[in-house]
Formats: C-alpha cells, structure tokens, sequence
C-alpha cells in the first residue's frame, strides 16, 4: 500500500514545514505550497491524494481555492482559525464541511489525515462488515453474491464508505453527485433507496444509514 | 407604582377637584343672583309703597295696591291710623337702605327700608319691605342636588374614560419594554418595535441605535478576536508541537535540569494549546451550524484523550457506545473534564473515565463520567461552576463554560455530582447514535416520525 502524496498550502512558513516535515517522518510523499496560486499550480501539475489547505491564504481566497480543488475532485482538509471563515464553509457545504480549527495540536491534524487516507488509498477495495466493494468495477461483494452498482450509487456508496461514521446532510450529498444541481429534489433519497435494495440483493443489510434529521452515513 | 397608575391617579384628582371647584362656583353664583333679584324685586316695592305714600290717600286705614298693603307704623312699633283731617307730613325721604334678614324678622327674608324725616330732621318713620326667601333657598337646594348628581355621574364617566384612554396610550410603552426585554444581551438582534413616530417611537429609535451600536461594537471585536486568534494559531501550534518533541527527545546532550525545564515548557505549551482553543470557541458566535457531525464510539474517544494521562482508569459499559457528536469538540469537551480533574485529584491515578450506552435512566443517550478523588466542590461552587469565568477547586474559568457551550451545541447535557470532601463526578450525555440510526429514506421524515 502506497503513502499517498499531500499538498499543503499554508502561508505560515514555520507551520507548513512543520506539518510537511511530520507527514513526512509518517511516510508520506509531501509538495509544500506558500500561497494560493502556487498550490493551485501544484494542483494543476500532478494529481494528489489529499490537499491540506489553510483558508487564509494572501493571494486568493482560499474559499475560492477550494472550489477549484474540488472541481478537479481533489479531497481537501481544510485548516482556519476565522470563525468568519467557518461560518461561510458551513454555508457552502451544508454541515459537513471538513475542517479543523487553527490552532491545532499536531497530532490531532495527523490522525485526521491517516484515516482520510487510509479510506483513500485503502486499496481500490472499500470494506464495512462483510461488505466488499470494489470501487473501480463497482462490484459490491458479500458471502460470495455480488451485483454491480450503476455509476452515481456506486459513488454514493464509495463516499459512505471511505469516510466512515461521518454524516453527509442531503445537500452535501447532491453536492457531490450532481455539483449541487440534481434533476429532483428527492434523487438523494431515491438513490439511497435503490442502493440499499441492490446491496440487499447480496444479503447485506444496515450499512447506508438514515441519521435522523442530519443525512446519512455508514456506521 | 406604574407610571399608568400614578397617571390615572392624577388625573381623576383633577377631575375631582374640577368638579368640586365648578359646583362651588355655580352655588356661590347662583346665590349672589338670587339676592340680587330679590333685592330688585324689594326695591321695586319699596318704590311702590314710596309712590302711593306720597301720592297720601288719606282717610282710609290702608292704602291698597292690587297685590301690596301698607301699614303705617310708629317709632315704637304701634300701628298708626292715619288722621283723615291732618296735613299730610311732607316727609323727606332719605336713601333706600338695604339688610340681610333683621333680627326682629324670623327667617329669612330680604329687606329693604327707607327712613321718613320730617323736614327739621326729626325721623318720622321708616318704610320697610320684606320679601320672603324661602322659595330662593329651596330653589337653591334643588340645584345644588342636580349639580351635586351630574356631578357624580360625570366624573365617573370622565374617570373610566381616563383609565381606558391611559391604559391605550401607554400600551405602546409597554410593547417596547416587552420587545427590549426579549433582546438577548449576550446577542443583541434588531429591536422589533413598530409605531408611530411619537415619544415612544423616539424611545424605540433610541433603543435600536444603541443596540445596533453594541452589535456593531460586538462585530469588531470579534474580528479583531479573529485577526488575533489568526496570528497566533500558527506559532501556538508550531511551538506547541516543537516542545513536545524535544520534551520527548531525550537528548543526551541535554543536563537533567533542562530536560525537566522542556517538559514543563512543553506542558505549559500544551495548557497554552488548549486554553486558545477553548477563548475561541467561547469567542465565537453560533456553533451550531459549525458541527461536523459522526457517528462516534466514544469508548475509543475517552481512550484517545486519557492517553494523554497516563494512570487514569477507563472503563466501559453498555455494548453500544456510539455517539452523534462532533467529533473534535467532543475531544475538547473530555480533554477539558480530564485535564480538571487530574488537577483536582492532584495525580491521573485518582481520576477514572467511564463510558456509559443507554440505559433506562437515559435512553437515546450515551454518557460519559469523569470521576476524581479530589476535595469536591462545596454546593455554591457546583451551582456556578459551568458559568463562565467562575473558578473553583480544581476548574478553570474558561474549560467548564466551554465544555457546557460545546456540550449543549451537541444537543447534549452535562452537569456534576458532588459531595465536599469526596471527590466530584462530571458527567456529559449525548445523543446515542443507534437512537437516530435507521432505514427510511427521507431523513427529515424520519425526524418527523421521530418525534
């Protein structure tokens, strides 16, 4: 299993050698990036498997650059210590904004970012139970059944997945499905609906959970 | 007393003392008409009597007017038959005089007299009208009771008008106080008052400027609490993590005096991490909307903050301790409630964790109690003890608001046992996850099902 490669735009110099030099000592492959424009040209040179970007860059907004990582689906964790700031986050992504407030303690930010990468690069196989799902192919498997997932299930039920236990609000979600412009405003649901009846096929049962008046997740 | 009520008050008093004021007046004026018509009405008479006196009808005992008869009367009071062959006096007559009623006339009676002299000065008699006044008084009598009830039935009317028109004109007074009691000082909003553009508006414009300058007040303080809390995230993190290290590092270059000298620094650093986290979080507005909500085992949480102290005791009961929580507030929450009472307990030996799934006391819940063996809280100190800045043993000012600030946002509760001299349990509850865990499609349907 490979490290991962980072990205991190901060424009603290101590703190972004810093947080570099421990993802490092962790194993990972790390770019640091100063300021707005220079992380955005990072991103546009090479692909990475996560971005750490700190909201209050000098150039641009680091509100807007993360709308242009996210365009290129990079997962980004974002630091800040604005609460004005996290207040617009929580605007943008309805709740489930991932973020961690400055200041930190180091070992904190270090956790955040083994899980989100364990997740990530936990292989191409995403695993709850006994469920197996084969992110590529879209193959969800269990005792021996499997059944194929069509493409924006098979997403959902990836998203889910590699982030365990987290809850994404229905916002969130036609976020990331349908870049905040779903054909209905039931389709999360109907999705929700359908994969759970495919994944029942397979005999697999309570893994896409209903939070009751918050979204959904898998726990 | 309220302003309404002393309003009233002075207002019926001057109703009062008006009404009292004008019947005086109309009795005194009507008295004083009175007299003066019956004092014409005597002089006419006498006017009369002068008249037929002169004109002398001598030879009859009377002199007869349709409606008038005249005696005449000696000096001592003895009736006087004129003298059919005598000269008739040429008396003088001299002014008319006029009296109140005379002693000598019982009742009352108005009374006009004019004295007769002859023309060497010797008075010859007087002429004296009397006219009666008891019909005047009974008059007056009559007036003064329909004075006296108009009166009455006025000033209660004009009374209930008072107390129903004050009570209107005040209502707009007290809706403003209503709306500037429902402003909450902590996070002053708009005043809501609508009105005219009266005193009490003026009131209401007043009261919105100065609440809009406390906003605006408030608003730049917390930027200038950001900009601050900007700056020194960085450096705290930075200098927080380097101490650690070489705290950890155990450089053998290093004398044993400094290395005892980087842990505490390291500490002091780590105290300094902490407590920044917690002035910002009591800094900020909402939380609410800032949560970042998972499905949490909060066995493996308490886990995680206790590592920071070893020897502290963990325990675990109940199958499902999964919580809905943020997770990284939650962590601030239990770092806070353990880092007080391993103060408290003075060593991590004393303090035990324990992570609690739903029970009957608190279904839907998990709960988490933190336990120390140190000296307790006396019962003040428990009832204030999450209000900010107030300390106590073993607590800080901030940690305590902050645990209950974060706590609550999570929709749970916390709140301490607590006997002095035996220790203190501070337990935090929060949403089970398995208690909002289901398979319907609609979250918010669920929600509503759910209630």
């Amino acid at each position: 299993m490979r490290h991962g490669t980072i990205l991190v735009i901060e424009d603290d110099r101590t703190l972004c050698a810093l947080v570099a030099s421990e993802l490092r000592e962790c194993g990972y492959e790390v770019v640091e990036a100063t300021s707005g424009s220079d992380g955005l040209a990072h991103a546009a040179q090479r692909p990475f498997d996560l971005v750490l970007l700190d909201l209050n860059l000098p150039d641009v907004d680091g509100l807007e650059v993360a709308e242009r990582l996210r365009d290129d689906e990079l997962p980004i964790l974002m630091m800040t210590a604005r609460a004005d700031v996290e207040s617009r986050l929580a605007g943008l992504y309805a709740g489930a904004s991932d973020y961690l407030p400055k200041p930190f303690d180091v070992r904190e930010l270090m956790a955040r970012v083994h899980a989100r990468l364990r997740d990530r690069l936990g292989g191409d196989v995403l695993r709850h139970g006994p469920l197996e799902f084969e992110v590529v192919t879209r193959t969800a498997r269990a005792d021996g059944k499997s059944v194929t997932l069509p493409a924006r299930e098979g997403e959902l039920l990836r998203l889910l997945l590699a982030h365990k236990g987290r809850v994404f609000s229905r916002d969130e979600l036609e976020h990331r499905l349908y870049d905040g412009d779903p054909p209905a405003s039931n389709t999360v649901q109907v999705f929700v609906s359908q994969l759970r009846r495919r994944l029942a096929q397979i005999g697999v049962d309570q893994v896409v959970r209903t939070v009751r008046g918050k979204g959904y997740t898998v726990a | 007393m309220l302003l309404r009520d002393r309003l009233t008050l002075i207002v019926l008093a001057i109703l009062v003392a008006t009404v009292v004021a004008m019947g005086a007046i109309t009795d005194a004026a009507f008295s004083a008409f009175q007299r003066q018509e019956l004092a014409q009405l005597a002089e006419r008479d006498l006017a009369r009597v002068d008249a037929m006196v002169r004109s002398g009808t001598p030879g009859g005992t009377f002199l007869d007017d349709e409606t008038m008869r005249i005696e005449f009367v000696s000096m001592a009071g003895r009736q006087m038959l004129p003298d059919p062959g005598a000269d008739p006096l040429p008396p003088v007559a001299e002014e008319t005089v006029m009296h109140d009623p005379l002693p000598d006339l019982a009742g009352a009676w108005m009374v006009a007299s004019r004295t007769w002299r002859t023309p060497s000065g010797v008075e010859a008699g007087t002429i004296r009208i009397a006219v009666p006044m008891a019909d005047a008084i009974a008059v007056r009598g009559t007036l003064r009771r329909a004075l006296a009830t108009t009166a009455a039935l006025a000033l209660a009317v004009a009374a209930a008008a008072a107390v129903v028109t004050m009570r209107r004109a005040l209502r707009p007074l007290q809706r403003l106080a209503q709306e500037a009691r429902a402003v909450d000082p902590a996070n002053p909003g708009a005043l809501a008052y609508r009105g005219p553009h009266d005193e009490v508006g003026l009131v209401a414009d007043a009261l919105a400027r100065t609440l809009d300058g406390i906003r605006a007040h408030r608003e730049v303080e917390r930027e200038r609490l950001a900009d601050v809390a900007h700056e020194l995230a960085a450096p705290i993190t930075v200098v927080t993590h380097h101490l650690r290290r070489l705290a950890r590092a155990r450089s053998t270059a290093a004398t044993h005096e400094e290395r005892e000298l980087l842990a505490s620094a390291a500490a002091a650093a780590d105290e300094l991490l902490v407590s920044s986290q917690d002035l910002l979080t009591v800094a900020r507005g909402d939380l609410d909307d800032r949560l970042s909500w998972e499905v949490v085992d909060l066995a493996d949480v308490a886990h995680q903050v206790a590592a920071a102290y070893p020897g502290v005791r963990l325990e675990r009961e109940g199958d499902d301790v999964r919580a809905l929580v943020d997770p990284v507030r939650f962590r601030q929450v239990l770092r806070n409630l353990l880092r007080n009472a391993v103060r408290a307990a003075g060593r991590p030996k004393g303090v035990r964790v324990r992570v609690l799934g739903p029970t009957p006391a608190w279904v839907d819940r998990v709960r988490v109690e933190v336990e120390d063996d140190g000296p307790g809280l006396s019962p003040e100190t428990r009832q204030a003890v999450f209000d900010r800045y107030v300390t106590g043993a073993g607590t800080t000012g901030l940690g305590l608001a902050v645990v209950r600030r974060l706590v609550e946002a999570m929709g749970g509760r916390v709140d301490v046992r607590s006997v002095a001299g035996e220790g203190a349990t501070f337990f935090v509850e929060v949403g089970s996850a398995a208690a909002v865990l289901d398979d319907t499609d609609d979250p918010d349907s669920a929600l509503a099902a759910g209630n």
